[in-house]
This record gives structure tokens, sequence and C-alpha cells, in this order.
């Protein structure tokens, strides 16, 4: 027999009326207030899950609730009567220690690996089942977009162009994409030296770049780097990553996000950035592979990195904001490779 | 008769609730989101059944199945509109046109669900809307403000409040609100003072900033935008901390149910301290200070709430029991919808 104090309310009005319930072996359950008693059964009663140490609700059949602080005593009816199995071990999980220092671990665990692995694998699974004309698609409505906002014609003479153009065609032979490239030349005071990838075989050279440029084979050693990331569809890929980091973070950290939007936004953008930094030494990586075959020296791939870091006067202490690993880090990575 | 004070208390306790957070999260990520439904009303059991009005608590009873329900629905026409809306681009206007006319049967149904799921000494809270009031606060207000460039605002921000109260019930005893549309204005007028002072305090600091990091040719320092973004972030905190406390406060004080009278004694210190306090701390402890700084924001703002009553507590009458689906629910979590007495 067990008897624990308790709360009685009827359901149909807010009157609350102290009682006692008293459980037998039997499955006979009394009710007893100051001014009455009348008895039930364990099998009609629904017992809720516990929750920590909040006041536990037994509901009645007619409606009527009853609250008790006394959870050890009805943890013990549970058990005893075989109830409620499946939610008395969420509440064994979150009592003991040991799970959910081993819970924690597992999240953390769990949480690395899906932003390490699960996210990228994603989607680059997802960009090569694409048909190619999505990301044709996507790279037209960019271009359109970077024409109006960053891009005004370019200067360069027309023959300059259609050269530079046929020595991307030689460059980008026997490769995935072969007679999709292109290459485009805009002027920008926005952007300065620069060069970019545009998903489905754009690749856009500013005049500042060329001005840069100290000859020829540097020129070839960006538009390496900018096939590299074509090549590799980092484009569709990092569009693919960003949507899904950002679900991924808005559903782990979602229900803060009034606390502050500044702790869901900061991860975020942190995330973002260590993915375009990995997509640049992969381009940097298909770069060198591309100018062995060419036997172009990597000499000129390193030297133009140097001189476009020198151009834009970039920070490179600030390494955990920059969309770009820093460049003598890049460089070493190039080395590296070499040996 | 003097009217009796009774404070609400909040019970819930970091520790504990960081045990059930951890496990929550970790069982949503192993089940693939599926055991998200159930976390989400584990975690808002927690909160209701901690906060205690006269030896009793607050009760949340929704049902995790009706919400993982509304989940999927909710899912199913996110990936309907995300693919009609790269298929044929030009649909998506006309999706969103489609929209409109669902979304204020949307809010009814979340404020439906919540409160229907709500109770305290086993009496239910209730909602009972009309569609068309609804289509008028949540869609004709906002068009209003864009013709009138903002300054229907603080009125669409009352009407709102007005909405969500005097469409509330707890059994048969209807909520209330008294504030007036001026009082609404007061409070966005001197938030709007604020905002100018801060303006002009982050313009008179770009500008040192300006003469002292700007680079020597005359050139932006490229920094600058970020560090000036860093500097105003703590001001819009302030005034959003600000109006937060304010209309909490003024509708809540004007809020009323027969023989009650509601009380909420929010500072904007206070409130504006917790939440650069919890951002801090979140940010340096990569989240896992998470339980505990919501667990403080509920611990305050609950210690400032009180009701004053004429009567006493037990004359409340329950309601006819009425179905509420948890779809409602769920679009109202997604959109993000602010919810609340």
């Amino acid at each position: 027999m067990i008897s624990v104090k308790a709360l009685y309310y009827d359901g149909k009005s807010s009157v609350q009326t102290p009682v006692e319930l008293v459980f037998y072996e039997s499955g006979k359950v009394l009710i007893r207030s100051d001014a009455s008693q009348w008895d039930s059964t364990v099998d009609r009663l629904s017992i809720a899950a516990r929750l920590g140490n909040t006041r536990r609700n037994i509901f009645l059949s007619d409606g009527s609730k009853i609250e008790t602080d006394d959870n050890e005593a009805i943890d013990r009816v549970c058990r005893y009567f075989n109830k409620n199995r499946p939610q008395s071990l969420l509440h064994s999980l979150e009592k003991n220690r040991t799970y959910v220092l081993a819970a924690l671990l597992l999240t953390a665990a769990t949480i690395w690996a899906g932003i390490e692995f699960g996210v990228p694998l994603a989607a680059k699974t997802v960009a090569n089942s694409l048909p190619a004309h999505v990301e044709h698609k996507i790279g037209k409505e960019a271009l359109i977009k970077l024409d109006d906002w960053l891009f005004s014609e370019s200067t360069i003479g027309k023959g300059t162009q259609a050269e530079l153009n046929r020595q991307l065609q030689q460059l980008t032979a026997h490769t995935l994409r072969e007679h999709l490239y292109r290459l485009l030349f805009r002027n920008s005071t926005k952007m300065g030296a620069n060069a970019l990838a545009i998903p489905g075989g754009d690749i856009i050279l500013t005049d500042d770049l060329l001005d840069l440029a100290e000859n020829n084979e540097q020129i070839l050693a960006v538009l390496a780097h900018e096939i590299g990331h074509i090549e590799h569809k980092h484009g569709l890929r990092s569009l693919l990553q960003n949507s899904l980091t950002a679900l991924f973070m808005a559903g782990l950290l979602g229900d803060i996000a009034s606390v502050t939007s500044l702790s869901v936004a900061l991860p975020t953008v942190l995330v973002e950035t260590r993915y375009s930094r990995q997509f640049e030494l992969e381009a940097d990586r298909y770069a060198v592979e591309l100018l062995d075959k060419q036997n172009i020296p990597i000499e000129h791939f390193t030297r133009i990195l140097t001189l476009l870091e020198q151009s834009h006067g970039l920070n490179p202490e600030f390494d955990y904001l920059s969309s770009h690993p820093a460049t003598d880090k890049r460089i070493g990575t190039i080395y590296d490779r070499r040996k | 008769m003097q009217p009796n004070h009774h404070p609400f208390e909040f019970h819930g306790k970091a520790g504990e609730f960081f045990k059930i957070w951890i496990v929550n999260i970790l069982l949503s990520i192993i089940t693939l989101g599926i055991y998200s439904a159930w976390a989400k009303v584990r975690t808002r059991r927690y909160f209701y059944n901690n906060t205690y009005l006269m030896n009793a608590p607050f009760d949340y009873l929704a049902d995790p199945v009706k919400i993982l329900k509304g989940r999927l629905l909710v899912l199913a026409f996110v990936i309907i509109y995300v693919a009609i809306a790269a298929l044929f681009p030009e649909a998506e206007a006309v999706l969103i046109l489609l929209f409109i006319p669902v979304f204020p049967w949307v809010i009814i149904k979340a404020l439906k669900f919540n409160w229907y799921n709500s109770a305290y000494r086993n009496i239910l809270f209730h909602f009972n809307a009309d569609y068309l009031k609804a289509l008028w606060v949540f869609i004709g207000l906002p068009i209003l403000i864009a013709f009138t460039f903002g300054l229907a605002y603080p009125y669409f921000v009352k009407a709102r409040k007005q909405f969500v109260i005097d469409n509330s019930a707890y059994g048969t005893s209807r909520f209330e609100i008294t504030a007036t549309t001026n009082q609404f204005y007061a409070v966005y007028g001197k938030a709007l003072l604020i905002l100018l002072a801060t303006l002009l305090t982050v313009a008179g600091f770009s500008y040192a900033l300006w003469q002292g990091i700007g680079l020597t040719d005359g050139s932006i320092n490229p920094a600058l935008p970020a560090i000036l973004l860093l500097l105003f972030y703590p001001f819009l905190m302030l005034v959003y901390g600000y109006v937060y406390t304010q209309i909490t406060n003024l509708s809540i004080n004007h809020t009323f149910l027969p023989h009650i009278q509601f009380e909420s004694r929010l500072e904007t210190g206070q409130i504006c301290w917790l939440y650069f306090t919890n951002a801090l701390a979140i940010i340096v402890s990569l989240g896992l200070l998470i339980p505990w700084a919501k667990i403080r924001m509920a611990r305050y703002r609950i210690a400032c709430l009180s009701l004053n009553s004429t009567g006493d507590l037990d004359q409340f009458i329950s309601a006819e029991a009425e179905q509420a689906e948890g779809i409602g629910e769920e679009v109202g979590d997604f959109l993000d919808i602010d919810i609340g007495l």
C-alpha cells in the first residue's frame, strides 16, 4: 500500500481540494478528501510521464485531475503495476549523469560529423544528380545580377580577348566539361583585380587582373584555379551547403532565436566561410594538377596569388572569418603537394 | 474590498533543464527530427509545469503526434512550394498571393492549438476569433503600414495584442485588454527618440573611427563596416529591449479577467542586461549555456508577473471542450509568429 498527499481538481471549476491518494496491491485506488471519499483502479488512471521534479499529473477517466509532488511514490506505483514503461525510460536517461555526459559527447560528435562530412556529402550528391541545365540556369541568373551590381564593360581589346579565349579552350581540352567553357571580360571598380567562376562554365576576368598579371602564364594559372571551381561544381555545392547549414543551425538553435539572433548567425557564418576556404584549397589542388599537365611552372600561380594579396591589402590574421585561406598558407599547401 | 496580491513563481532549474535539453537534442538527431515533436512538448511542459500561481502549476497538454503531423504537412507544403518556384519562377508570385488569405486562418489555428493545450487547475484556456477580424489585423494593417510609411505600426501592435487577448478565455471567463492606442504610440515615440540618439552616437563614433583608422590614401579600411556593425549591435539591443519591456508591461498591466487584474514589472535595464549576458554566455560556451540562458530569462520574466484579485481563484468554470488540430501551431512556429499574452 502506498499513500501520497495530493491536490484534486474536478475539471469543471478551478477549485483546489487537498486529497489523500492510496494505492493498494490489488490495483484499487482510494481517493479521500475531508468531505468525501471514492475509489477507482490503477488501470483507469492515466499517469503523466515524469519530467524532472515537476509536479506529477494523474488524469482520471471522468476528466478530473490529481497533482502530487511525491514523484518517487508515483514512480514506485508505476514500476509495481508496470505502467508507463517507455516514458519512464526517458526520465532515467535524463537523471543519470553518465547518460547525460554520453548524450553531450554524442551530440557534439554528431554535429561535428554533420558539418564536416554530412552536409558536404549531401550537397555533393544532390549537385551531381541535378541535370546540367539547372546549373546553367543558376549561372545565367547570377551573371545577370553581377552585371547589374558590379560590372561595367571591359576595355580589353577584342584581339586579346579572343586569344585568351583560345588559350582557355586549350586548357580545358579533355576536362569533364570541354566546350562548355567561355571566358568573359568585365571592368569592376568595386572588385578590383579578381576572377570569378560562374556555375555552368563561364569565367569572368576583371580588367584590373589583366593589368596586375606580369605575364600570360599567371593569367592561365588564375584560369586553372577557376576551372577547378567549375569542374568541382563549387558554385552549386556552396549554394546547397549554405542552405543546408542554415537549416541545420536553425533546427539546432532555432528556439533561442528570440534570446539573440547573433548566436545563430555567428556559427552559421563561421561554418560557411570554412566551407568556402575548403573549396578554395580544392580549386588550388586542381589548378596545380592542370598546370603540371600543361608544363606551366607553378611559381606563376604562387606569384599571382601574392600579387592579388598585395593589391587587395588583405589582412592575413583574420583567417576564421575569411572566405579564402591566407595566401601564405595556400602557397605552402601548393608546394607541399609537389613534394 | 482590498484586492489580494498573488505573485507568479518559477521553480525551473538550469541543471535539471540542461539534462532534458541535451537528451532532447540527441534523440532528435538520432531519429532524424521525428523526436523533435516530443522534445518540444517536453521542453514546453518543463516551463509550464514550473510556473506556479497560488500553489498550482500551469500545464501544457499538447499531443506530440499531432505536432508531428503538423510538421510533416508544413514540410510537404514547403517542398511543393520550393519545387514549383524552382521549376516555374513565374508562378512564385501567384503562390504568395494564394497564401495571403490562408495566413490569418493559420494564425487563428495556431493560437487555438496553443491555448486549448494550456491549462491551470485542470481548466483549459480557449481562443475563439473571427476570420475577417484576423484578415484585417494581419493583412489589412500591414498594408496600411506600408502606405503610411510606418506611422500605423504602433496601432498594428496594439490591434495584434488586442486580437490575441480579447479573444482568449480561461474556462468561460474572457480576457480583456483596456490599453489605449495612445499609450502604444507613446512607447514607440520614446523608442524612436532613443533610436535617433543612438544613430547620432554611432555617427559620431564612425566619424572618429574614420579619422583614426581610415587608410592614408583616403580609401575605406575594409574592416570599418564590421566594426560599425559591432558598435551598433548593443544599441539596437537596447532599443529592442526597451520596446519589448514597455509593450509587455503596458499590455499585461491593462489585462483583466473578471475580478482579476494582471501586473508586469519588467525593467528595460534588466532585460537588456539579460539579453547581452545570455548572448555572450551562449557564444563563449559554444551553445552549452543555452538551457541556463532560457531558464534565467524565464525566471526573470515570471518573477515580474503577478495578479491582484478581488474574488477567489476558485470561481472559474470550464467551457465545453473543442478540438484543435496541430497544424496551425506548427505553421505558426515556422513563421515565427509572436504568440503570447
